[in-house]
């Protein structure tokens, strides 16, 4: 086996016996969960039985002919809009998870013996950015796909297979890209801490100021907003990312370099 | 053969290794002794070569070097064998079995739940996985009991009986004294005293003899009298008492210095064991 397979099947072993997917998928899958019966039962259905039916609560029986009549066709809102805000509240988790890994490793000493048989730095590196994005996006590009398909059940119907598809490969692409930037940020960063707080912060406030200008479209973070705003048109998606493409690979050398220059 | 010429390193303003040197001869067993923070890690990760001295070279001569540092760290959530695949590269599953039949460990237990003596014999098994021919220990015993300890000081005598070369820093001087061939104390950044091992164990005693100037002829005069001595410097001499014959020797001593040409400026007894020497060196 190469150096990078042995890493790969090491760190695969990590992330699968640590139960980080369990942690990354039990998270994902309840907060759409959540997000998906909250939206089903309450908060809309309070205001259109005031609207609808008044004075009904006190009759049990109508109040089941309402559910009955009020589902799925009123509902005035698309599920589409919903899954990227349970993937940002994800995101918090995930670059928390992960922001840690490498100064970790390092600061124990794991990569001494690895390094003293022939490991490089670069290699254990890009072996974590490889599984830990992985492992961090795959349950969204699934979570995504099952949303988009419960949500078509009974709530407005208005995305096609195509574009649910497209959506989740776009939602999984992102958090990716969040992933790797984390661990590299990480490694370069000497409080990794703060580098997970400006990730956060800027994930969750980022694409969404930065949609309010034009030249938002053209930066890596439209990739956030794209699911968002719902045009689908994949030639936008170009740019921005061929810039994370350029910025992972110049945080990697950046990183590596850094990591070069450490001494145990 | 290993060799250690002036190796100096400083972390900051803090100079920690001062123009240190020394030399272990292939196959013997070298204890490094220090105190706390007299740079022994520091050292040894030089030598390693997992950071680079200020001045001055560690030459290995071609060596391959094995090293385990004071707290092996390994990846928790694997087993013994596969941590020791995963340093082969999954090539190599016979060495996997012959190293973990060495350090009597089995293969499917989960790193996590190791104990500390454990830890101690799989990262032993990883310092000389790729067979090296130099083995560098840094506390290897401490925090083991004494059963730990007794299992790790067969490890290493049965990798000397290999023929492989071994430098090894621990506190437990009594350990030092069972295994090591050579011992040197670190003491303000250099080797500040050497010794064989076997000269306590013979049972012999040491007097040190300082002389107010530097005379020449002293060495040839002490030869001719039978006499076994190091030169520390142009003006120290150490002689060595044989234990059977320690007043024997003392009265030749003491003719052979009465009759040189140089003038005595004290004379002193050394200590016999690693822990006095211990003190009077670093203490």
């Amino acid at each position: 086996m190469t150096n990078l397979s042995s890493l790969l099947k090491k760190d695969w072993k990590e992330y699968l016996r640590g139960n980080k997917y369990l942690i990354f998928s039990l998270v994902l899958f309840g907060l759409g969960a959540m997000l998906l019966l909250t939206t089903r039962y309450f908060p809309l259905l309070m205001d259109a039985m005031n609207q609808l039916a008044p004075g009904m609560v006190m009759d049990p029986q109508a109040l089941k002919q309402t559910i009955g009549n009020f589902y799925a066709a009123d509902m005035r809102t698309s599920f589409g809009l919903w899954a990227p805000d349970v993937c940002l509240f994800y995101t918090i988790l995930v670059v928390l998870i992960t922001l840690n890994i490498i100064p970790n490793e390092r600061h124990r000493g794991c990569w001494i013996m690895p390094n003293a048989v022939g490991y490089k730095k670069s290699q254990i590196l890009l072996s974590k950015c490889i599984v830990y994005s992985l492992g961090a996006s795959l349950p969204v590009f699934v979570f995504s796909l099952i949303y988009y398909a419960v949500s078509a059940l009974f709530m407005v119907h208005d995305l096609t297979f195509g574009e649910a598809l497209i959506d989740s490969v776009v939602l999984t692409i992102a958090m990716a890209t969040i992933v790797v930037v984390t661990i590299l940020t990480s490694a370069i960063g000497k409080h990794p801490i703060i580098a997970a707080i400006s990730i956060i912060v800027f994930v969750l406030l980022g694409p969404d100021l930065l949609a309010l200008f034009m030249f938002g479209r053209y930066l890596p973070t439209y990739i956030l907003s794209y699911v968002y705003m719902m045009e689908y048109d994949l030639g936008a998606l170009i740019i921005p990312i061929i810039e994370i493409i350029i910025m992972d690979f110049v945080l990697f050398k950046i990183a590596v370099v850094k990591l070069e220059k450490c001494e145990y | 053969m290993l060799k250690v010429e002036n190796v100096a390193k400083a972390f900051g303003k803090h100079q920690v290794l001062t123009g240190l040197s020394f030399q272990v001869n292939s196959g013997e067993i070298y204890g490094l002794i220090g105190r706390n923070g007299a740079g022994k890690t520091t050292l040894m990760n030089i030598m390693a070569g997992l950071s680079k001295a200020d001045a001055g070279k560690c030459t290995a001569q071609e060596c391959k070097v094995g090293y385990l540092p004071d707290l092996p760290s390994f990846y928790e959530y694997l087993t013994t064998g596969e941590y020791l695949d995963f340093l082969l590269k999954n090539q190599n599953p016979e060495k996997r079995n012959e190293l973990l039949s060495l350090v009597e460990l089995a293969d499917n237990l989960r790193i996590k739940t190791l104990s500390r003596g454990m830890r101690q014999r799989l990262g032993i098994a990883a310092a000389i996985i790729n067979d090296p021919d130099i083995i560098l220990l840094d506390e290897p015993t401490s925090a083991l009991d004494p059963s730990g300890r007794a299992d790790v000081m067969r490890i290493l005598l049965n990798l000397k009986k290999q023929g492989k070369t071994i430098v090894l820093s621990t506190h437990i001087l009594a350990d030092m004294e069972r295994i090591c061939d050579k011992v040197g104390f670190l003491q303000d950044g250099l080797i500040k005293r050497e010794l064989y091992v076997s000269e306590l164990n013979a049972g012999c005693s040491f007097v040190r003899v300082v002389f107010e100037e530097a005379v020449a002829g002293l060495m040839d005069h002490f030869k001719k009298a039978n006499l076994n001595f190091t030169v520390m410097n142009n003006q120290v001499f150490r002689f060595q008492l044989d234990g059977a014959d320690s007043l024997e020797t003392q009265k030749v001593l003491f003719q052979a210095l009465a009759t040189c040409k140089a003038k005595v400026l004290s004379i002193q007894n050394e200590a016999s064991n690693l822990d006095s020497i211990f003190q009077e060196v670093c203490g």
